[in-house]
Formats: structure tokens, C-alpha cells, sequence
């Protein structure tokens, strides 16, 4: 038989152990950013093309993760409009450019920022002016065949 | 067919039953909460652990022949959260707490305690099965949540100690691949459904189980069976909503 003062102290401990592993999975799962803008501030960019970027994917500078991409929608023009937020830290300068980069052969997409030379910082809400479109190796292949095809007929 | 709407209807009454005393109902509700949940606390980290290990090498088989091996810190907290955390740990859970439940009713209806109860005229369903039935519902759950982390964190020393990966901001990492709307969603609601599942498969069957020795052991075999059975569909279904 449990005596009454160790049944509550263990139903205690048990919940605490709960509580630990709930906060543990909440913290560090993307759930608590929404929680914690106020250490980021908002960027945004425009693609032609983004291929298997997703929300979640990390915004990377000199390959240092320091974002992740927000969320994703199409604007009026047909472009993807990306929406990511970036550490607070990190100052971004204004003539800066961004591209989806493909991590390996076989990985997912990220952004990538290069840094441009400008003093003056990107403030939130802003957006990157240059961006260039994601590498699609089937565009890349296709055109490469439609080129050699014509320069063979040609000949 | 009638035992589908005995069911249902055993469930509902269970559900909006109100305890008549309360001191008794939080003596019984605090002793299933030991029984069922802290009692229940270190086979479910040993399955998390022993889970978390036989996955890490699998998960890394396969990753590592395209190249990929280092994703398994990305790989394996996507395979707990959405799937083995709710469905090993409710398996673990039904052999052994929903089979507890089964048999104690069982055991107390062969007895005759339950027919005293009755005859003393003190309510049954709110007395003894909603304890029971409340008890499930609160600490499973969070045994899931245990197991899940548990897992990482196997995940975690596999990846460190075995296989020598760097390991710098593997948790950090995780921000980039629990992301809520399939992770945690699907974790919670899968634990709160499959909580339900087993409450009432092992309340219901302990409670009508017949009244001598096989009896008993039909209603445990009952209990884990029907509660599999649910969980599994109902994975199924959840999966299929969610995905």
C-alpha cells in the first residue's frame, strides 16, 4: 500500500518530469519563435522561382545560419513573395542580395544573403531588391539540350 | 452491433458522470496516477532509450548510402514526434496500464465489491471508473511527451558518441526541424486521442467482464486487444487528416 504523503509527492515528481518534457518540446521546436519576434526583425524578397524552398528553411550568411524563412505566398506578378525573419544582431547593409541555394545534391533549399558594401542597415519590413532565383537542374539540362540540338542542325 | 452502442453509451455515462464524494474520488484518482503514471514512468523511458538507439542505427543505415548520414539528427525528431513516440509508447502504455485497469475492475466485479457497492447503493460509474478513466487520460499524454524527448536525446548521445558527428547546435538545430503545425500538432493530438482510446477500451471491458477466473484474463486480453486495434485505425486516421 502507497502511503498517502509519498503518493503525493510522487504524482509531484511525475508532473514535473511532464512539464519539463512539454516545455523541453515547445521551446525548441519552432512554436516558441512565435513567441519570440521581439529578438528578430522581418525581411522580404521576391523570386522567380524559388523550387523546394519551405517555410522553416534557414536563412544562411558565409554559411552561418541566421534566419529562417517565414512564410511563402504569390504576389499580383506571379512571384514568390518570401518572408523571413533575422536575428536582431545581425545587421543586414541595404545593397545586400539574396539567393535560394540548393544544400547537396540531394538537400533541401535555403537562402542564402551576400552582404553588400553600403553602411546604411536593411530596418524591418524592408525588402532585398536583388535576388536571384533558384538553380533548377531539369531548366539547366533542358536548355543545355536545346542549345546543342541547335548548334548540331545549324552545322 | 449492441455491444458498438453498449460502448458508446458507457463511455458517455462515464464522461458526464459527477462524483458524489468527492474525498473518495481524489483518494482513488490520486492512487491511479501513481499506479498508472509515475509506476509506469521508467518502462516507457527504457523502451524511449532502447526506441532511440535501434532507430539512430537504422535511420543511419539508409542515410548514410546517399551521402546523407548527418541529417540524422534532422531525420529522427521528425520519425518521434510524429509517429513512434504516440504509437510505441501507447502499445508499452496499453500492455501495461490499460491491462492494470481491466483486470483490478475485473477482479473487483469476481470478488463481489462491486455487487456491495451497488447493494450500499454508492454510484458506481463516478466511483470507480472515472478515476480510472481520468487517471489514463492525464498521465498518458505526458508519458508520450517523455518518450519523445527521451528519444532526442538518445538521438543526440548516438550521434555524439557513436558515430562522432559534430554536434554544435544539434539542439538549437531542432528549431529548423520540429516544426509545429506536423510535429507537435500531430504528437498531441495523436496522444490525446489514443488516451481516450485506451481509457475507455480497458474501463469498458474490465467493467463487464464475466464473473469467475477466465473472466478476468479475458477482460485484460479484451482491453489490450480493442485498445490496439483503436489506436492503430486512429493513427491511421489522424495521419491521414494531418499529413
Amino acid at each position: 500500500m502507497v502511503r498517502p504523503r509519498g503518493e503525493l509527492f510522487r504524482i509531484t515528481m511525475f508532473f514535473a518530469v511532464v512539464f519539463l518534457a512539454v516545455t523541453f518540446s515547445f521551446s525548441f521546436s519552432n512554436w516558441g519563435s512565435i513567441f519570440r519576434h521581439s529578438n528578430t526583425y522581418e525581411l522580404h524578397a521576391f523570386f522567380e522561382e524559388i523550387g523546394n524552398l519551405r517555410i522553416g528553411s534557414p536563412v544562411k550568411l558565409s554559411g552561418v545560419v541566421v534566419g529562417k524563412v517565414e512564410k511563402i505566398s504569390l504576389n499580383s506578378d506571379y512571384q514568390a513573395e518570401v518572408l523571413f525573419r533575422i536575428k536582431n544582431e545581425v545587421k543586414i547593409p541595404s545593397d545586400s542580395s539574396i539567393k535560394v541555394v540548393t544544400q547537396g545534391i540531394i538537400g533541401g533549399n535555403y537562402l542564402s544573403l551576400t552582404p553588400g558594401v553600403s553602411e546604411q542597415a536593411l530596418r524591418s519590413h524592408a525588402t532585398i531588391e536583388r535576388s536571384h532565383s533558384a538553380f533548377i537542374m531539369e531548366n539547366f539540362i533542358n536548355k543545355a539540350i536545346s542549345e546543342f540540338g541547335s548548334k548540331g542542325s545549324n552545322k | 452491433m449492441m455491444n458498438i452502442i453498449k460502448y458508446i453509451n458507457f463511455t458517455i455515462s462515464t464522461l458526464t458522470a459527477a462524483p458524489s464524494s468527492w474525498k473518495l474520488f481524489l483518494k482513488t484518482l490520486g492512487r491511479q496516477l501513481v499506479l498508472l503514471g509515475s509506476d509506469s514512468l521508467w518502462l516507457i523511458v527504457i523502451a524511449a532509450v532502447f526506441t532511440g538507439m535501434v532507430f539512430s542505427i537504422q535511420a543511419f543505415l539508409s542515410l548514410d548510402k546517399f551521402g546523407a548520414g548527418i541529417s540524422l539528427g534532422e531525420y529522427l525528431p521528425i520519425t518521434m514526434y510524429r509517429e513512434l513516440g504516440p504509437i510505441i509508447a501507447g502499445l508499452v502504455y496499453t500492455g501495461r496500464s490499460g491491462s492494470f485497469v481491466a483486470t483490478e475492475i475485473a477482479a473487483m466485479k469476481s470478488n463481489g465489491q462491486i455487487d456491495c457497492m451497488d447493494i450500499m447503493g454508492m454510484n458506481l460509474i463516478p466511483n470507480i471508473i472515472l478515476p480510472r478513466f481520468l487517471a489514463v487520460i492525464l498521465t498518458f499524454p505526458g508519458l508520450v511527451m517523455i518518450f519523445n524527448v527521451v528519444g532526442i536525446i538518445v538521438c543526440f548521445f548516438m550521434a555524439k558518441f557513436h558515430y562522432h558527428f559534430p554536434t554544435v547546435g544539434f539542439f538549437e538545430n531542432l528549431k529548423y526541424v520540429i516544426d509545429y503545425k506536423l510535429e507537435l500538432t500531430m504528437t498531441v493530438s495523436k496522444a490525446i486521442v489514443f488516451s481516450f482510446a485506451i481509457a475507455s477500451c480497458s474501463t469498458y471491458h474490465g467493467f463487464y467482464a464475466k464473473i469467475n477466473a477466465e473472466g478476468v484474463g479475458k477482460a485484460a486480453t479484451a482491453a489490450v486487444v480493442w485498445a490496439t486495434f483503436s489506436m492503430l485505425v486512429l493513427d491511421f486516421v489522424i495521419t491521414g487528416l494531418l499529413a
